[in-house]
């Protein structure tokens, strides 16, 4: 067995662990890996990554070092320097671009892990192990206390929690009644009295927080815990000597004057449930309200010392008066490293194996039930956590490349002026190896500068995207950036790693052999890759991955597959499809030129041409646009794809705007009183019941919903695509049926299908009938009942009833049927065998939330709404996680934007100066001039928006498709909001075009003479 | 003494885009003597600026042996050769932003061999004020190259390609871009510096005028050597040599025959007795006028 102790408390590879965002190691990968059952590929993945890692951040800092001491362009360096720091600077922006979004990706997604932990805690008061052992006979002897506590307190010790385990307390609760008198009615009751033992800090907690009256000192005395509400409408006070039953006595005279087992307890103070502060735990600085300590479920409760109780207990006068203990040890929340979920699930289970184990052996207690509250939190965490993690590393890998792309796109295109200056060093003598290492050592500045000025760019960034409140709105001050030294060294090594990236990149293009006149060419045609086909090919890739990850072999497999082929296969496919529409550019430009000319807009015209005759660089502009262009719509697609899927899941779970499962349905006052609220609209009773059968191993049930097609048509949720037929003409036919031909019904579709039954087919079946009247003569009240369905018509999906796609299980079979009221007169069920419900469905206007809150003042049963029942709400915490994710990339695309853009331009001009200013010599006009170039950029920008919106689209169907696992009912509908897109793509295009401006306003500033020589 | 000694050198340049090899020289055999000043002449595309290249270690060659001061520039490594271009040979191209970075100052342009070459800072600064001094640049040395004239510029790049001392100049076609008056300036300055420096020059150009002020020359066609001259036999050649037609038919008339017959816009060819003649006007209203 694995012990708790064997895992290591807090990792001290943290800084590693978190590279990359990577939340585990890669050497507790190597030595794990095939332990935790990892899939090879994913092991082999995670050896390359860290191998390159080290070798990008400490193998080339010590060669660059090395360069900075020794290197032999070190005396080429200030003329150089001086002579290219304009192209210095532009690569500079381009780094620093590229350092910023590192920074804050790794800042954002650091804290927003903690962050997105931390709501999920704020959502979980009980932080704490609790071992529940029911039945047990409470002694009045400190000896028992103690040697309970022991046991736990042995286990934490054996496998060195202790310190993860900071307080322990013990307390029993033994279930009792007291009678009660409202005195502004008169009525007497009984409610729920738990009583509480226990001693040491929660005694002391309690008791000093005594609103009327003193700690109890004798045997029968004890404090009353209740509400004010509650104080204000009994007679309880502090000095009232009151009667206290158990269960039990009640149970068997079933009478309130002379129940069997009582006693009476003196009540010495009031504490006031309302005005209790939290209970502190050592070592946390968040308090725990004391309800969810003592698990106290009413408004109402006795508490005392453990002797006195135990005491008072066996003054009820049975003879084994038997409580439940609890044991509870709070466990220190800031030790969990929320990059470890894993690890941190495991510790907390190997508590609870422990303590049960230590408690089975050393008390010989075999009934300790163990509550760990906080293991569901981490998985529930884990998974939620998990789909956004998903969604962010889908994004995370384009937003990377195109950070890369776009720097060495920059550095692509200055090296045309530098390659001048370098041919000439080159003619005079200088050798790779110094003008290799001048630019090493440029790099080195340049990377140096940008380092800060990224990382100081970024962080404001990252702090903004933490205060994400909702789709670009950042106005949640409640979580603030949190930045701590292992993230700013992940900062800084990730962006040393690119810079050193780049870098290499930039130094090697350099220093490729020169063609001496390898100047002006015009680039009529596509980027060379375009001739290997490469985006067939991404496309031939991404088309296979995808049907690879659908191969039904692997349908099991799809929490895993999801990550690693999944996202992949959407990522090649975004390439792919970017890359194939580049093809089209000419065209575009082609049809632009025929338009301009028609329109007689001679500038626009002549402009429009520079994309035919400079192809190559357009091309490439447009591909890092058009990928940026998808990534915003699909960052905006997907995200509300999956908030309107999870409105869409809960009112599927729900039904109906409200319901309320275990409904009295023989209440008519109750059902009246409901529908007399002015917020409801209306309202509709339906009921479920599963006739179950067995057929020699097969085990069959027919699930069947039973509804008012009258009322259920007005109230219930529906949604056209569960149907092929509307809902309307279903109730419609369902009601008539309901007079003409009795037990018809509609059922699920996939399942006719599977048995090749067709709609207006009989379907006899056989069920096991109940009847209590039976039993003199069966022996039994169980029989197999015969009858007929008639199945009119069919549904795909209905909410509540259908919660699984059809699964060929040889086993057992369940049919799923919607029926009639009068259904229930042909069957013979037990009446605890079927499940009421009242559907509720709000008035217009109305809030849902607040009217089952005000159904749940008076009626019984479990209430249920949509709004608390949605996945993730508008405006909740959950709703901030889910946007920081769409807001960070929307960030980060207006910023990629902005800088290609103005890179684009600034380049473009340095490379046709000579151009601007024949332009301008044979007498064009600054404002001509601006127009030109605009007219070309947004010209790009159109095109760049069109690829954008198309890939944007199909990469969000395919991100859906992933994210969408096992969460296919009721299917997703793919949501555009052109509200929302029209509006970034507005911001976006403007911003581009504003930085495409700028070098151009100050490129028809130059002077042509200079230009016009400079330039020849 | 041969300072330059080029055996049967074959140059073929290989385009990869369209696959095609194209012989740029195809077996040129040279000697000169040290401290020669020679002109290279020949019509466009004849291999001119490749001899050049090779001669200057920019350009491998694909066959032959050339032997530049006693250094076998054939068997030269990459590094090798840019410890030749470092330390023997001086450049001088038409095109000015070929010779001068733009972006800084001609000082520190003339500047940037003596580093290379490791002279101390000082030393550095005033050899290089000397130099720009002997091509009458004393007075500019802080201009950058847009600030100066289109002469000026290439004396600058005279200076800078003597700055680390060459004992081989080579020129492609210096006066190209300038005016007789400039171009006869840039050549005193040239044929001084070959006579105090002792280096030997070579420079190619389509100008006889230039190429007269050389002490031979050398003629092109079609990547071979096809004249051979020293300059005292120039009249020879020149009768003998002095049209080019390249492969599409077209001539380049020398720019003393320009000169003399003040051609303007238009010459009209006609062909007698197996001879091609050139007339000012056209040979039909001549004959008409005969009539």
């Amino acid at each position: 067995m694995k012990r708790a102790n064997d895992i290591p408390r807090k990792s001290r590879r943290y800084i590693l662990q978190n590279f990359f965002i990577l939340t585990k190691t890669y050497f507790r990968n190597l030595s794990e890996a095939k332990l935790s059952g990892k899939p090879d590929f994913q092991i082999v993945m995670d050896i390359i990554l860290w191998f390159l890692l080290p070798v990008l951040v400490i193998v080339l800092p010590i060669v660059d070092v090395f360069l900075l001491l020794f290197s032999p362009g070190l005396h080429l360096f200030k003329p150089l320097f001086k002579a290219g720091w304009k192209y210095a600077l532009i690569s500079a922006i381009g780094v620093t671009l590229a350092v910023s979004v590192i920074t804050q990706y790794v800042f954002f997604i650091y804290s927003y892990q903690f962050q997105a932990f931390d709501l999920y805690l704020a959502d979980e008061p009980r932080r704490f192990i609790q071992v529940e052992i029911a039945g047990i006979p409470i002694e009045a002897s400190y000896h028992q206390y103690n040697s309970i506590d022991n046991v736990a307190k042995y286990a934490m010790e054996f496998i060195d929690m202790t310190h993860r385990v900071p307080q322990r307390d013990l307390f029993f609760k033994l279930a009792s009644f007291t009678q009660s008198t409202d005195p502004t009615t008169n009525i007497t009751s009984l409610p729920n009295m738990q009583l509480y033992g226990s001693d040491l800090k929660l005694r002391y907690f309690i008791e000093s927080n005594i609103a009327y009256g003193h700690a109890p000192e004798s045997d029968n005395e004890a404090l009353a815990l209740m509400t004010r509400d509650f104080y204000n409408h009994t007679t309880i006070r502090n000095g009232s000597i009151i009667p206290l039953f158990i269960p039990v006595a009640l149970d068997k005279s079933a009478s309130l004057t002379v129940p069997s087992a009582q006693t009476t307890v003196n009540i010495t103070g009031i504490v006031f449930l309302d005005d209790l502060p939290v209970y502190n735990v050592i070592e946390s600085s968040i308090g725990i309200p004391i309800k969810y300590v003592l698990e106290l479920e009413d408004n109402l409760a006795l508490f005392t010392r453990w002797i006195p109780a135990a005491n008072i207990n066996n003054d009820i006068a049975l003879t084994y008066s038997q409580g439940t203990v609890y044991e509870n040890l709070f466990y220190d929340v800031s030790l969990i490293d929320a990059f470890q979920i894993d690890t941190e699930i495991t510790i907390l289970k190997t508590i609870g194996i422990q303590l049960k184990e230590w408690y089975q052996t050393l008390g010989g207690i075999n009934n300790a039930r163990i509550n760990s509250y906080l293991v569901d939190l981490m998985e529930s965490f884990k998974d939620e956590y998990g789909l956004y993690q998903t969604f962010m590393f889908a994004f995370l890998a384009p937003i990377m490349a195109l950070t890369i792309i776009l720097t060495v796109y920059a550095a692509n295109l200055v090296r045309k002026k530098r390659d001048r200056q370098l041919t000439i060093l080159t003619e005079r003598g200088s050798n790779r190896g110094e003008i290799g290492s001048y630019l090493a050592l440029e790099s080195l500045i340049v990377g140096g500068v940008s380092l800060f000025v990224g990382i100081f760019l970024g962080t404001p960034i990252a702090s903004l995207l933490t205060r994400s409140s909702g789709f670009l709105k950042f106005s949640n001050s409640s979580s603030p950036l949190k930045i701590e030294f292992s993230s700013v060294i992940v900062a800084i090594l990730g962006s040393i790693g690119a810079i050193l990236f780049i870098q290499l990149f930039n130094t090697m293009t350099l220093l490729r052999k020169r063609d001496i006149d390898d100047y002006g060419k015009v680039e009529k045609s596509l980027p060379r890759f375009y001739k290997y086909f490469v985006d067939i090919v991404l496309l031939l890739l991404a088309g296979t991955v995808w049907i690879v990850y659908q191969l039904p072999i692997l349908t099991s497999h799809k929490e895993s597959t999801a990550r690693y082929i999944g996202i992949p296969a959407t990522i090649l496919m975004i390439f792919g499809l970017i890359l194939l529409f580049q093809r089209f550019l000419p065209l575009f430009s082609r049809l632009l030129i025929k338009l301009t000319t028609k329109l007689k807009m001679d500038i626009s015209s002549l402009s429009v041409r520079e994309i035919s005759r400079y192809q190559k660089s357009y091309a490439r502009s447009s591909i890092i646009l058009s990928l940026s262009f998808s990534l915003v719509v699909a960052s905006i697609v997907v995200p509300f794809t999956y908030q309107n899927y999870n409105l869409n899941s809960a009112y599927y779970d729900v039904g109906s705007d409200i319901m309320i499962r275990d409904f009295p349905i023989d209440d008519h006052l109750l059902k009246a009183s409901i529908e007399n609220l002015t917020s409801v609209e209306s309202t509709s009773i339906v009921r479920l019941i599963n006739l179950d059968n067995v057929q020699g191993d097969l085990a069959l049930t027919y699930s069947v919903f039973i509804v008012d097609p009258i009322s259920y048509n007005k109230t219930a949720y529906f949604r056209d695509d569960f149907s092929k037929f509307k809902f309307t003409e279903l109730m419609n036919e369902l009601n008539t049926s309901n007079n003409l031909a009795p037990k018809s019904v509609l059922a699920q579709e996939d399942e006719l299908a599977a048995y090749n039954i067709k709609p207006w087919a009989d379907k006899p079946i056989t069920y096991r009938a109940y009847n209590e009247s039976m039993r003199p003569i069966l022996g039994t009240p169980y029989w197999d009942e015969n009858i007929t369905l008639r199945i009119m018509d069919t549904f795909k999906y209905w909410p509540i009833l259908v919660n699984d796609i059809l699964t060929t299980n040889v086993r057992s079979q369940v049919f799923h049927f919607v029926a009639p009221v009068n259904f229930l007169n042909y069957i013979q069920v037990a009446p605890f065998d079927v499940i009421s419900y009242l559907f509720i469905k709000v008035a217009d206007g109305a809030v849902i939330s607040d009217v089952a809150d005000e159904i749940s003042s008076f009626s019984t049963g479990f209430i249920f709404d949509v709004e608390r029942e949605v996945f993730v709400s508008p405006d909740s915490p959950r709703s901030s996680i889910l946007y920081s994710a769409i807001n960070s990339t929307l960030l980060m695309s207006f910023t990629i934007n902005a800088i290609i853009l103005a890179l684009f331009a600034s380049i473009q001009l340095i490379d046709k100066s000579k151009e601007i200013a024949t332009m301008k010599a044979i007498g064009i006009s600054s404002r001509q001039l601006m127009k030109y170039y605009i007219s070309v950029y947004i010209s790009l920008l159109a095109f760049t928006t069109i690829v954008g919106l198309i890939v944007g689209y199909i990469s969000s169907t395919m991100l859906m498709a992933v994210l969408a696992i096992n969460r296919t009912i009721p299917p997703y509908a793919m949501a555009f909001p052109v509200g929302q897109i029209a509006l970034v793509l507005s911001i976006l295009f403007v911003t581009a075009l504003v930085g495409a401006a700028i070098p151009t306003v100050s490129s028809s500033k130059q002077e042509i003479g200079t230009e016009l020589r400079q330039s020849a | 003494m041969t300072f330059i000694e080029v055996r049967d050198l074959i140059k073929i340049y290989h385009t990869k885009e369209f696959n095609v090899r194209v012989p740029a020289l195809r077996g040129i055999e040279l000697e000169i003597n040290q401290g020669e000043f020679i002109s290279i002449i020949g019509p466009s595309g004849s291999g001119k600026t490749t001899l050049l290249l090779v001669l200057a270690g920019m350009t491998e060659p694909s066959a032959g042996q050339i032997s530049v001061g006693g250094v076998r520039l054939d068997q030269l490594t990459e590094d090798s050769r840019s410890l030749y271009r470092r330390y023997k040979v001086g450049t001088l191209w038409q095109i000015p932003n070929r010779n001068l970075i733009w972006e800084i100052n001609i000082l520190e342009n003339v500047e940037i061999p003596m580093r290379l070459l490791g002279i101390p800072r000082e030393q550095r600064k005033k050899d290089a004020k000397e130099l720009l001094s002997e091509v009458g640049l004393a007075k500019r040395l802080k201009h950058k190259p847009s600030q100066l004239s289109g002469g000026e510029v290439q004396r600058a790049g005279l200076a800078c390609a003597l700055a680390h001392n060459p004992i081989l100049l080579l020129a492609d076609e210096p006066t190209g871009e300038l005016d007789s008056k400039t171009a006869g300036e840039l050549l005193k300055y040239f044929k001084h510096l070959n006579e105090t420096h002792g280096i030997t020059a070579i420079m190619v150009t389509h100008d006889f005028d230039v190429a007269k002020s050389t002490d031979k020359l050398i003629q092109i066609v079609d990547g071979r050597i096809s004249g051979y001259s020293p300059t005292e036999k120039l009249k020879t050649i020149r009768d003998m040599h002095h049209v080019y037609l390249d492969r599409y038919g077209g001539i380049q008339l020398p720019r003393h025959v320009i000169d003399k017959l003040r051609v303007q816009q238009e010459i009209f060819i006609d062909e007698e007795d197996g001879k091609v003649v050139l007339h000012q006007n056209n040979s039909n209203d001549v004959k008409k006028a005969k009539k």
